[in-house]
Order: structure tokens, then sequence, then C-alpha cells
């Protein structure tokens, strides 16, 4: 049950101008700016729909950081799932939202005009029946993501091996929050006084994986939901922590966010995932901030399998894009001189217009959002 | 199962404990977490913080 069916618009709107209230007056106490950084897609989205930004009190701000898993993955990927579309002999099967990003040279999309088999799932499992209805086809599930998507992309290699499937491959290139949350705060150039911690991550890990904040580096967290009444709380929570000089991690998501997180998803995870260095677009390689496949699993990693002959790939060029600055909360989309003018979501030069979650497209979209409940 | 109103296919594999009719939280056709209906109660407690209560949103390991 959400939260915005149980209440009215007007009680809606009441709390949450008390909680705006609130959290300006805590804000006050601190005397100087607070900045935030929201670290999941979703929560990006939600707070531009919501008009969030622009109803904060001056005193506090908002940032987006890499919460885009679409966002985040590097050209290279796009250039090797473009280069495995092409083979004849190749059906790949991905989410709608990496059709259009640009890889160095061009994208998914083109790839399927031009007649490459390309298929968007809904979910990772979909992807058995497509192998199981082309014998003679490599089928590759394009595994993006982050600790949400792990888990369905392990058990999809799971559900395959059990189903002695031998067709079924992963392209993956999944990413891990906690690492990328370290390297932004090591940053000197990246200034967070909290964040709000990504809501379906922790559903799946479980919120002891950010106690480090509060430990090593005494920055508070709030995990939360993705309605607008939850994110002014998880501010509320925050702005309240700086205040009175705390630094915890705190669960604003309790309905379905535990402690140990899904112990079930984690197993599966490891069981076919081991930690790895990865790439991330704009911000450069982090240290076990992604996941490989196991030995025990590499029949099923396309890249082992088949790896794709060197110089097949386009060397990688400058487009001017600012993605990576974006990703950090260093600059935002308006900072970028192609933003609105080159790059638009109908023909996007970085993958964070591309993305619905992506920041430069949530701020093409909902740039001058005002707050307003139940008009999304 | 239901997904708002529209019924689909959703893999039990990572949330082997849930039960029919438990609500649950689905991400790429997998249930992911029982939905605990708690929220309701969470704001109010907020609420009541915020007008002076002593603190009782959950807080972790504490
Ligand atoms: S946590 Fe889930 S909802 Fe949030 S950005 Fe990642 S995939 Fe999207
Ligand atoms: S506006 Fe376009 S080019 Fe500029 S940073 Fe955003 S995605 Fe990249």
């Amino acid at each position: 049950m959400s939260l915005a069916a149980e209440l009215s618009r007007a009680q809606q709107r009441q709390v949450a101008g008390e909680l705006v209230a609130e959290i300006g007056r805590l804000a006050e106490k601190c005397g100087r700016r607070l900045r935030f950084m929201e670290v999941c897609g979703t929560h990006t989205v939600s707070i531009f729909r919501a008009g969030i930004r622009q109803m904060l009190p001056e005193n506090v701000e908002l940032v987006s950081g890499p919460g885009c898993p679409v966002c985040v993955t590097p050209d290279e990927y796009m250039d090797k799932a473009i280069a495995y579309a092409r083979r004849e002999d190749v059906i790949i099967t991905t989410f709608g939202d990496m059709l259009k990003v640009p890889g160095t040279e061009s994208s998914l999309s083109e790839a399927k005009a031009a007649g490459a088999d390309i298929r968007i799932v809904y979910s990772p499992l979909d992807s058995l029946q497509v192998a199981k209805e082309n014998p003679d086809k490599k089928v590759i599930f394009l595994a993006v993501g982050f600790e949400t998507t792990a888990p369905t992309a392990a058990a999809t290699v799971l559900a395959a091996e059990q189903a002695g499937l031998q067709n079924l491959y992963m392209l993956s290139a999944q990413k891990l929050v906690p690492p990328a949350l370290r390297l932004l705060i090591d940053d000197p150039e990246v200034l967070v006084d909290g964040f709000i911690l990504p809501g379906h991550v922790s559903v799946v890990t479980g919120t002891e994986v950010f106690r480090f904040l509060e430990t090593e580096y005494h920055i508070p967290g709030v995990v939360t939901g993705f309605e607008p009444l939850q994110i002014l709380r998880s501010l509320y929570r925050l702005t309240k922590q700086v205040a009175e000089g705390e630094a915890k991690i705190e669960n604003e998501y309790g309905s379905v966010v535990k402690p140990q997180g899904n112990p079930t998803s984690l197993a599966v995870t490891s069981k076919v995932y081991e930690p790895v260095a990865a790439k991330w677009r704009g911000i450069g390689e982090i240290p076990a901030s992604g996941l490989k496949m196991r030995e025990a699993y590499k029949a099923y990693d396309i890249e082992e399998v088949l790896p794709l002959p060197a110089g097949q790939l386009p060397a990688t060029k400058k487009t001017g894009c600012r993605c990576g600055e974006v990703l950090k909360g260093i600059v935002t989309p308006h900072d970028c001189p192609l933003f609105g003018k080159a790059c638009v979501p109908t023909h996007a030069i970085g993958p964070c217009m591309v993305s619905v979650e992506g920041v430069c497209a949530a701020w093409y979209k909902y740039g001058k959002g005002i707050f307003s409940y139940g008009n999304q | 199962m239901e997904l708002s109103g529209v019924t689909r296919e959703v893999s039990m594999m990572l949330l082997p404990e849930a039960k029919v009719g438990d609500h649950v939280l689905v991400h790429a056709g997998f249930a992911m977490q029982i939905v605990d209906e708690k929220e309701f109660e969470e704001m109010n407690a907020l609420l009541a913080e915020m007008h002076g209560a002593p603190r009782t949103v959950n807080e972790l390991g504490s």
C-alpha cells in the first residue's frame, strides 16, 4: 500500500510542507549550505517529477550521483554488445533502455535497424525461452545493473544450467554501489554532507553494506523509497543528523528493506559472480566495484566462450560529453555546452541523456518541474 | 501473480520464503522482498516525533 494512496492530496501537501519547513529550520542551525546526493536513478526521476529541488530551502542542495546503471556503463561495453549483435549466430536479449545508448560509433538500435536480432525482455529469465526456441543461435543477455539486477542474472544462469541449456550467455557489466560511494567521498572535488541511499539496491544488500559511511567517513546515509514524501523524509533525517553532528545509517524504507537484505539473492549472486575491478563511465576503474562470472560458470560468460578479436572494436574518441562530472555531482547538466543543443533525448550524445533515469534526461524533461502531487 | 492489475509470471527463485497472499516487491520478473505494510505507521511516528515525541522510526543496529 503506498502512502500516496492512504493520504489525501491535501494531507500529503501538508506533510510535505511541514517536512520542508523542518528541513529548513534544521539546516539553518548548521550555518552553511548542505549538499546531499542521491545515488539511484529512480530517486533522481522522482525528485525531478515532484519538483523537490525547487521546494527545498536555499541552504539545502540536492545533487545526483552515479545512480543509473545505463549511464555508468562505458562505451567499450556498448561496443562489445554491438559487435556481438552484428554476428549472424547471435541473438541479444536486453532491457529496453540499453538500445539507444551510444557506443563509440553506433548504438544497438542502429544495429537492430541494420538487421541484428535484438530482443527486449522484461526479465532476464525471458532469455531462457528465446534460447530454447533458437537452439542454433547463441543467446546473449546484456547483464547490466546494480546489486538488484545481479541476482536476477545469476538466477537466470542457474536456471539455464538446470534446464541443460547450452546456448545462453551473459555479457556482464554488473556494478556495485558501495565502492563507488567510497570513490566519490575520496574525491576532493566531490563535496557531500550525506547520501540518500538507494531503495532497491538495499532491498537486496541490506543496510549493513553502507555502515562504512558512518564508521569510516562520518557521513550520514538514509535508505528510502521512491515517493516524494519518502524522499523528503530522508532529507529531513539527513539534515537532522548533520544539525546534531551525527552520522548514522538509517532506514526509512523498512517496509521492504531489512538489515540483512535478501539472503537468497546474495547467495545466488555470489554463487555465480565474484567481485572484480570495473570501469565506470566518466569515473574510471574502481577496485572491486563490478562482478565477473566465477570459474565454475565460465561456460556462460560470452567473453570467455567467444572472445571478440582485437581490432574489431572501435578506438575510443572524445565527444565533449561531461557525463563523468555530471555523474559525480561536480557539474550540473547545464554546465555541459551540448545540453539541450546538440544533446537532447531524441539525439543523445551521452548516456545520461538516453536513459530515462539519466541525470541529463531528467534535467531536460523536468528541469522546471513544480511541486505537485498526483500529476505524475 | 497479479501486478497492478496485470497478471504476469513472477519467479519466486530469489524469495522462496514468500507465501500465497503476501505482497511482494518485484524487480525484473523476480519477487525480491515481502512487503511489510508498516509504512503508514512509520509516517505517523515521524509526524509525532516532529511534534516532540521521542524518536521511534527504526534505527539500525544501535
Ligand atoms: S536501484 Fe533499481 S531503481 Fe534504483 S537506479 Fe538501480 S535499478 Fe534503478
Ligand atoms: S548533456 Fe549530453 S553530452 Fe552533455 S553531459 Fe549530458 S549526456 Fe553528456
